[in-house]
């Protein structure tokens, strides 16, 4: 098999959300000597950007795109093994994600987290209930270019606002943007929160994350 | 005592194997998956009635035998009390009544504007609810935005029980809350005791699924459990996202859920009140957000009631749902559908009036058209009468061939029971209703509010009670600022 074909077979194992075919293509990727952020790039990448449009255009449905997205990171870790030390592949941006203090909801975080490693990002999940401090921590430790605070009860929405308080007393806030949502969050407390985006939806988010770093 | 209404032949849509199969999953899912609690006191306890504890993933596996003698304790029969005893609602088997919505953060305007909810909309929407007659109890329908989030909960409850003579059912945010607002309820019938047997209020505080009670809820829970009120369990599963994809799954997954809490309100507590509850929805899968007015929705809505017939107890539902941000189309259809069937399945207590936008919004049109929509489907849910009066056969003798019914005193004595009437519907003429400004449903509305609230007021408290529930609150919000 050639490089174009292994290519074109981790790009299809995306399309067909397919972790087993995706991790299969990974390992002979590697067994033929192809060069690991090259199957990335030109075999996973091109097959989940491909996916995303359509989740986006109403072909692929999120079970789908979820699913795609698996298949992706399976084959990445795979690939990612081996790439040699002093290289590093290009990713779209980092992303650190968390439900606010007080809220033990997830399902919203984990949808949006999903969406955006199959958009390119690299997400860390830093879960739920997430003190104040942590998400302060984590910022220094990881140094991320989108924070995104997620709050499902209105009771907990005031956290999002004493997060992005927190960066901004810890000189962090001018490197890192801001994001929120959640079913209680709104454009107008977005504005009240100092945040820089809101979205409503987790098709949104991943299109915020990428406006929010002009991409 | 309220009438509700009585519905003699509920709708089944599973089979008695069918609700067997479901609880037996239910059962053997408590036993080998577990539930996670998060509560020493009560994993201690479940454990000494033989469910088997691990302390450290904080997981209860819970035993069919403890569920089964735990379910017997339960009582069958519970009556919500309202100020008066004319607001009384007996939870009896085939007996139905309607309730407003939950906790909503925004009112939508007539133009379809969204505003957050403010003190006076708590106060303006207790009295809309306590005028309409369809609305037989009700729910925490909007919070004040204005109070700040860790009071919200002890304000909205206490300008709900200054403006409703009704039953009074609200999930309150913290364990501060829900001793505050039984304090309150304490106050208004003389003392806990009476309270216990005059529950003007109820609680509820969901789990969050699958299998898993965190402190906050649990806390909440164990405050009305303790102090022996009614309490409606179940949860909100999201099919395909918190729960398995399947609707029997879903299903199942709300079950294990009202199980555990029953099992852990009558470990606790025994013969604390209890109503089966959920509401099952399901996740959009082209948007990721919750689907809550599906067709979905509304068939598993009918197999909770079905299983609480099935396990005896009274039920609890949320119907009247609908994903749309104004009062349209979409919103006219979801809510009869997401209501319809579930309410011919029998349900203690059902619907959520105003509810919009996933019960994130409300709007005082919304409350009376859903008032409207109550009574075109609970007359269909009474059914059609047979008997020797109502098949008329003398009548139609005495006007025979040609004749016409208007003027029999059959019709005068009988139409307002056999025909709904309508309130706000239009049913004029084309030329009527240009004559009268061809407004639509939303501008009647708003004129049907604009009358109700200028001249109806619920019959104050005494001073001194309303008194002793500002002390309440004062007392709660030193308590919650301490904490801080």
């Amino acid at each position: 098999m050639d490089e174009k074909d292994i290519f074109a077979n981790l790009t299809e194992s995306c399309l067909n959300f397919d972790p087993e075919a995706a991790r299969k293509y990974a390992k002979e990727a590697i067994e033929a000597g192809v060069d690991p952020i090259e199957a990335i790039e030109k075999g996973l990448a091109p097959g989940i950007r491909r996916l995303g449009e359509k989740f986006e255009n109403g072909e692929v449905f999120l079970p789908e795109l979820i699913m795609g997205g698996v298949a992706m990171q399976d084959a990445m870790k795979i690939l990612e093994s081996k790439i040699p030390q002093g290289k590093e592949r290009k990713i779209l941006g980092r992303v650190l994600l968390g439900t606010v203090r007080g809220d033990i909801h997830d399902i919203g975080k984990n949808i949006v987290a999903s969406l955006l490693k199959a958009n390119g990002f690299e997400v860390h999940d830093v879960g739920v209930d997430v003190p104040t401090e942590v998400f302060v921590q984590k910022v220094r430790e990881l140094e991320p270019d989108v924070v995104g605070l997620s709050a499902l009860l209105t009771t907990t929405l005031p956290a999002q606002k004493e997060v992005v308080a927190a960066l901004e007393q810890a000189g962090l806030r001018k490197r890192v943007k801001v994001i929120v949502g959640g079913a209680a969050a709104s454009r107008d407390w977005c504005v009240e929160a100092g945040a820089d985006g809101y979205a409503g939806d987790a098709v949104g988010a991943t299109k915020l994350a990428k406006e929010v770093l002009g991409k | 005592m309220r009438q509700g209404i009585h519905i003699s032949r509920p709708l089944k849509i599973l089979t008695d194997d069918e609700l067997y199969q479901l609880h037996v999953a239910s059962v053997r899912t408590l036993e080998k998956t577990g539930y996670m609690i998060e509560h020493m006191n009560v994993l201690e306890k479940l454990e000494n009635m033989g469910s088997e504890v691990d302390y450290r993933t904080k997981i209860a596996k819970i035993p069919e035998q403890l569920v089964m003698e735990m379910l017997g304790k339960v009582p069958t029969k519970i009556t919500f009390c309202g100020r008066k005893k004319d607001n009384d609602i007996a939870l009896e088997r085939g007996h139905s009544f309607a309730t407003s919505t939950g906790a909503s953060v925004y009112v939508v305007s007539p133009d379809g504007k969204y505003r957050e909810g403010t003190t006076k909309d708590v106060e303006r929407f207790a009295r809309l609810a306590n005028a309409l007659d369809n609305i037989d109890l009700t729910n925490g329908m909007i919070e004040s935005q204005e109070i700040p989030h860790e009071l919200r909960d002890i304000y909205t409850a206490s300008t709900m029980l200054n403006n409703t003579e009704k039953h009074y059912n609200y999930v309150t945010h913290g364990s501060e809350g829900a001793r505050a607002i039984i304090r309150m309820a304490a106050a208004i019938v003389g003392d806990e005791d009476r309270l216990r047997e005059r529950p003007i209020v109820s609680g509820a505080a969901p789990p969050s699924p699958p299998f898993y009670y965190d402190k906050t809820a649990l806390d909440i829970f164990l405050e009305w459990v303790k102090h022996g009120l009614p309490v409606r369990i179940g949860s909100l599963p999201i099919s395909g996202a918190t729960a398995p994809v399947t609707l029997a799954g879903t299903i199942v997954e709300n079950n294990v859920d009202c199980l555990a809490s029953i099992v852990i309100s009558q470990v606790v507590n025994p013969g604390t009140p209890v109503l089966m509850g959920g509401l099952c929805a399901n996740l959009d899968m082209r948007t990721g957000t919750l689907a809550q007015a599906s067709p979905e929705q509304a068939l598993m809505a009918v197999c909770v009631i079905q299983l609480a017939h099935y396990y005896g107890l009274p039920v609890f539902v949320f119907t009247g749902m609908t994903n749309a941000k104004i009062p349209d189309g979409q919103m006219g259809y979801e809510k009869v559908v997401s209501t319809l069937l579930p309410l011919l399945a029998g349900p203690n207590v059902h619907f959520a009036a105003g509810n919009l936008s996933s019960a994130i919004a409300t709007a005082y049109e919304q409350l009376v058209i859903d008032n409207e929509i109550l009574g075109m489907l609970r007359r269909i849910a009474e059914g059609i009468e047979i008997n020797q009066v109502t098949l008329a056969i003398d009548v139609m003798e005495k006007v025979g061939p040609r004749g016409h019914f208007l003027e029999q005193k059959h019709t005068l004595e009988h139409f307002k029971k056999e025909h709904w009437i309508p309130l706000i519907s239009e049913r004029r003429s084309v030329d009527g209703w240009r004559a009268d400004g061809a407004k639509d449903i939303v501008r009647r509305a708003e004129e049907y509010v604009q009358e109700i609230l200028s001249a109806h007021q619920p019959e104050p408290l005494s001073e001194e009670i309303k008194k002793e529930i500002d002390h309440v609150v004062k007392d709660a919000e030193r308590k919650i600022r301490c904490k801080r």
